[in-house]
């Protein structure tokens, strides 16, 4: 029961940590450039990395949130209009993002509504509100000449982008493992009415990870925007298939109840290496789609909970030879 | 509820039955006239105080419109009955049928249009797979595949517009009897073959039992995985559709060209009042919400608002349509129905 295989194939992290030494395997041998410059990597990661890890949050209490690419985008055309100096501008992105979330989570927690159709909607609603921001198309910062701050090594070598990756990386890791309310989004994640009994006040921390979400998105779109000196209206749509593939790989599980914040930002990590060596190897734009597209495909159809459900189908089939009663199918579609 | 455990029904249990029934009937009518009414008060609007619009060549358009986004609803319709909310690999299967009917036609159309539908039947065996089987979620696992068929056809074709050669099926493309375009006239019968298959037949039955409820459906006998594959089939063969009649209508196609109509499906669905938790659905509701979606697109355009106020109406009215949705469900539900 308790092989080798199992207990890492039951780690939370594993699967990040299997793809990011096959990405720096693949370096190793085709772009060595890449692994000689960490830093360039962990800068491309940080957009990416700071949306993935406010999804982690809310994937650990089984929700999603399909707006985040959109509110990104959105926050960084708040940066265009928002009055004021850079950092109550960035305050203002980040608020805009919270407010979104506040909303997607009240739909989510007064209405009932499946938080993968609520997002849904609003992620739509917010890809116009971003082309509204920014007048239907890229356009620069006021205070373009502070943003690009953002993207020189500022520290240690690292720039602040990085920085703020990894602050946000040490805060969302301690919520999650050293708070009261982090261990109560595991709980809701793992069993919701099991949750509510022992008098966690569910549809609370729900809105509380929503806006977590939002407001984290938002920071990302602002980073984004700042480090390019514009905000692109159109820029969200890569930044949730990113995002999701991140956290997913993480070891986030989509229904709930696991996921850390190592994990997330290793998943991160890893896409961006491989972004990097793709584009150092002069590869397509469209093939980084691609394969960002094939590893969330992977990630999601590896999952431990899927590939346990999928044995067990295939006992069954064998098992219903004989008698042919019992079905494959018993557990709920998707979420 | 066996009948065994059921005891003799008393006054309140009566009263209790009676009210549920009451409850349920106002659901349903919540979901109606939360599609019917808005349609006809936009419609009359329109005909009344904009110019061009009941015009026949705006009426057209609109029908053409129309055609192309319903046979990607009623495949659309099929997933979410099923309870597998959307199917966002919509946009990579109608940019895949556009391209390879218009690239391909030099092979012969027999070659463009089988090579196509293949395709497309790829995209839904690899979806039906992952969610059928592997239970992964349908959101993540159609957002992955639509990037992942989107980049490589990007990739192969290098972003290129292809322009067809084909004189037969440029005319057949843009064919019209009347003001009604020959897409909406096959639109029409698919519809009804749709709304058929759903309401009338057997696979109709473990489709919206699936949807509603895969472990009771299980257990009494439907082939649940059998039945999501085959919703993700008729998905990919509507966009198929869907991407040969707007390739032959412009004679032209890029990757690019299935862009935006993942949304219009998925509103025409929820606004028509077809609930998206799964198991209620019917192709006459989608007809219903694609007329009412089409309406508001082509109004929109007519009173020359710019693409994103179009972008933010459209959502706004998604979420009113879920939030409808949601409080018809709710009401449905607290009637124990």
């Amino acid at each position: 029961m308790n092989s080798t295989p199992r207990r890492l194939a039951s780690g939370t992290a594993t699967r990040a940590v299997l793809l990011l030494i096959v990405v720096i395997l693949w370096l190793m041998f085709t772009q060595p450039d890449v692994l000689s410059q960490p830093a360039l990597t962990l800068s491309r990661s940080a957009v990416v990395g700071i949306v993935a890890l406010g999804l982690t949050p809310l994937i650990i209490q089984g929700e999603l949130d399909l707006s985040v690419g959109s509110v990104a985008a959105a926050a960084g055309g708040v940066l265009v209009i928002a009055p004021g100096p850079l950092p109550v501008q960035i305050l203002f992105a980040v608020l805009f993002g919270v407010v979104v979330g506040l909303v997607n989570g009240l739909m989510v927690t007064r209405l009932g509504l499946n938080s993968f159709i609520a997002t849904l909607g609003t992620m739509i609603a917010l890809r116009g509100v971003a082309l509204m921001f920014t007048d239907g198309r890229p356009a620069v910062l006021p205070n373009a000449d502070a943003g690009i701050l953002f993207t020189t090594p500022e520290f240690l070598g690292i720039s602040v982008k990085s920085w703020i990756f990894i602050l946000v990386l040490v805060l969302v890791g301690l919520f999650l493992s050293r708070t009261r309310a982090g261990r109560d989004f595991f709980a809701i994640g793992g069993n919701r009415e099991a949750a509510r009994s022992v008098g966690i006040k569910v549809p609370s921390r729900t809105r509380l990870a929503f806006m977590a979400t939002g407001g984290l998105a938002a920071l990302a779109g602002a980073v984004d925007s700042m480090s390019l000196g514009s905000a692109d209206p159109t820029a969200g749509e890569t930044v949730l298939l990113a995002g999701v593939s991140a956290a997913v790989i993480g070891g986030a599980l989509l229904t709930g109840g696991r996921g850390s914040a190592i994990g997330t930002a290793l998943g991160a990590i890893s896409l961006a290496a491989l972004a990097v060596g793709l584009g150092f190897a002069g590869a397509d734009p469209s093939v980084q789609l691609i394969v960002t597209g094939a590893v969330l495909f992977v990630a999601i159809v590896t999952d431990r909970t899927l590939l346990s459900s999928l044995t067990r189908s295939y006992r069954r089939v064998i098992v219903r030879g004989a008698s042919r009663s019992d079905s494959s199918r018993t557990s709920k579609v998707g979420a | 509820m066996s009948p065994t455990a059921m005891n003799t029904p008393s006054d309140t249990a009566l009263l209790e039955a009676a009210e549920a029934h009451k409850s349920a009937r106002r659901a349903e009518w919540i979901r109606t006239s939360g599609v019917l009414i808005p349609t006809l008060v936009l419609l009359l609007a329109a005909i009344l105080f904009i110019d061009n619009f009941a015009t026949t060549s705006n009426v057209s358009d609109l029908l053409t419109r129309m055609s192309f986004v319903g046979f990607v609803a009623i495949g659309m319709t099929f997933v979410v009955a099923s309870g597998s909310f959307v199917d966002l690999s919509v946009v990579a299967q109608i940019g895949v049928a556009g391209v390879t009917v218009i690239a391909l036609q030099d092979h012969g159309m027999v070659v463009a249009l089988a090579a196509g539908l293949g395709l497309c039947l790829l995209f839904g065996l690899v979806n039906g797979f992952a969610v059928g089987v592997l239970r992964a979620n349908a959101v993540i696992v159609t957002l992955a595949t639509t990037t992942i068929g989107t980049g490589v056809l990007t990739l192969v074709t290098q972003g290129s517009l292809y322009q067809g050669t084909n004189e037969a099926f440029a005319a057949f493309g843009k064919d019209r009897f009347g003001f009604v375009p020959i897409s909406m006239v096959l639109l029409a019968a698919a519809l009804v073959a749709a709304h058929v298959l759903l309401r009338y037949t057997a696979f109709g039955y473990q489709v919206k039992y699936t949807g509603s409820s895969p472990r009771f459906a299980s257990v009494s006998g439907v082939p649940t995985v059998r039945t999501i594959f085959l919703c993700f089939i008729l998905a990919a063969v509507g966009s198929w559709g869907a991407g040969v009649l707007l390739a032959g209508y412009s004679n032209t196609a890029i990757s690019s060209i299935g862009l935006g109509y993942e949304f219009d499906a998925m509103a025409a669905v929820v606004i028509g009042g077809n609930s998206l938790f799964g198991g209620k659905a019917s192709i006459a509701r989608t007809a219903l919400g694609l007329f009412l979606v089409t309406l508001i697109t082509n109004v929109l355009l007519l009173l020359g608002l710019p693409y994103q106020v179009q972008a933010v109406t459209k959502g706004l009215v998604i979420i009113t349509a879920v939030v409808i949705d949601a409080v018809a469900t709710r009401r449905s539900s607290k009637a124990g129905s």
